[in-house]
């Protein structure tokens, strides 16, 4: 396990219950490396998910109490200043962790006010790959740049490949160009913004708009940053379409991604079929997981394709 | 010569204990002002600026009056322990340096940790402001009980100092 791997799994089994730490320091470190997540849930046992599989951390159950002191100390005491987040189901640890967490909700006039009770929670593990993009982003520079679409089924490393992509044109890390990148992180997966600070490396010339929806973002970052490059992740509605048109239609490129298998699954969906329709997106990125290793399928739209 | 020496010390040192047990109640009676104004800045920054608990401490440690500075800092040191020990065990532990208060007032801000840093925003406020009710009322007790108090403390830290020295010479 590399050291930042091996520092980020530390970083998680610190949020977890005491009685289950020392069992999962205790996991061979090969294993250890593969940890996607740790998910926490009352009257069961910590569990580790592995390739997509839960595997039973130690013998003690987790409690309401286990829950509340996870919140407690994902949001350093101060859950209040986390309610917006809360409210979506998650919030964000410092070193980049996002704490997704279920239970009762409780529900205002007409919307969704929080928590009474909290029942289970997930930590998810951040993966940070530097040069991940190389390759895609190689093939795109080839090409001639243009706007990218990341398209995969969740769990296969979309947002780590979507956040090494933003590095990288922000550092110039391919052709020695920087360029402003920005990024509308309205889940806050992938800068992890933590008091302001990045927890996670978006690049020298990123900015970073946190917690803000993306079809108010974009339009946000068009007007206050002038940037090159907006970077979005899972474009899910009418209305992120809509703002993706206007900022193509302002001469800035994008790169986002999309759930999906592939692109004629993208092109069923309204909201993508008027992006490409529009040819808003020069290039498909489609992953893969063959054997156990990802595989990155670069489609020029309506063009070649690189595998 | 001696004995005028010796009648002196008494004297002094009876009126010394008279002003210290007087000093002591002032001192009760400002801290419990300043942790009521701490906690009029600590609503503001929770429940409308909704500011981070560590920077509040930060704050209150800093800027928050001379007695209640010593409380908010070891709340604040003790804030690396956050997961070994929960927020209202921090909190707790750091009521050890108000030992001004009486176990009744000790009670209204031991009560204010157990919520404290929680999700709802309503109840951080209400717990803060009814705090602030209960310490309010501790003030007025203590300034009736210092009111009172500081004239039996002056009056009777003379008398026994004079009437030790008569019993003496």
């Amino acid at each position: 396990m590399n050291e930042m791997r091996k520092e980020k799994y530390e970083g998680a089994v610190r949020l977890l219950p005491f009685h289950s730490r020392q069992y999962a320091m205790e996991i061979d470190e090969k294993l250890a490396s593969q940890v996607e997540e740790f998910r926490l849930r009352t009257g069961k046992p910590v569990s580790a998910l592995i390739n997509g599989r839960e595997y039973s951390i130690g013998k003690d159950n987790v409690t309401i109490n286990d829950l509340n002191t996870l919140i407690e100390l994902s949001t350093g005491a101060s859950a209040y200043s986390c309610r917006e987040q809360l409210k979506n189901g998650f919030v964000t640890a410092a070193g980049g962790y996002r704490i997704g967490v279920c239970g009762t909700v409780a529900r205002g006039v007409d919307d969704i006010v929080g928590y009474t009770m909290f029942s289970s929670a997930n930590i998810r593990i951040p993966s940070e790959i530097s040069g991940v993009s190389d390759e895609p982003l190689k093939y795109i520079f080839q090409k001639g740049f243009g706007s990218v679409l990341i398209v995969s089924p969740p769990g296969l490393g979309k947002t780590t490949l979507l956040r090494d992509m933003a590095a990288s044109l922000s550092d110039g890390r391919l052709d020695g160009v920087k360029r402003r990148v920005a990024i509308c992180d309205e889940r806050g997966e992938l800068a992890a913004t933590y008091k302001g600070e990045a927890q996670l490396y978006v690049g020298k010339c990123t900015d970073v708009l946190d917690m803000c929806p993306k079809d108010k973002g974009i339009n946000m970052l068009l007007r206050a940053m002038n940037p090159e490059i907006i970077v979005v992740d899972e474009i899910t509605d009418e209305r992120d379409s809509e703002a993706i048109l206007r900022a193509n239609s302002c001469g800035v490129y994008l790169a986002a991604s999309a759930h999906g298998s592939g692109i004629e699954d993208i092109l069923r969906r309204p909201a993508y079929k008027k992006l490409v329709d529009n040819h808003v997106f020069s290039y498909v990125i489609n992953i893969k997981k063959e054997s156990n290793k990802r595989k990155y399928i670069v489609s020029e739209v309506g063009g070649e394709c690189l595998d | 010569m001696i004995k005028l020496l010796g009648a002196s010390l008494i004297i002094f040192a009876s009126l010394k204990w008279g002003y210290d047990s007087i000093l002591m109640l002032k001192r009760r009676t400002d801290l419990l002002s300043e942790f009521i104004a701490s906690l009029n800045i600590m609503s503001g920054e929770i429940c409308v600026s909704m500011v981070p608990m560590s920077d509040v401490l930060e704050r209150l440690s800093v800027s928050g009056g001379q007695f209640v500075r010593p409380f908010y800092k070891k709340v604040l040191n003790s804030m690396e322990r956050l997961g070994a020990e929960s927020f209202s065990d921090i909190w707790k532990d750091g009521i050890s340096e108000l030992c001004l208060l009486n176990e009744n007032e000790k009670k209204i801000i031991l009560d204010m940790g157990e919520v404290l840093g929680r999700f709802d925003i309503n109840k951080q406020g209400e717990t803060i402001h009814y705090a602030e009710i209960r310490l309010t009322k501790a003030l007025e007790d203590a300034m009736e009980k210092r009111k009172s108090d500081t004239k039996v403390y002056g009056a009777f830290s003379a008398a026994a100092g004079l009437l030790t020295v008569i019993i003496l010479i």
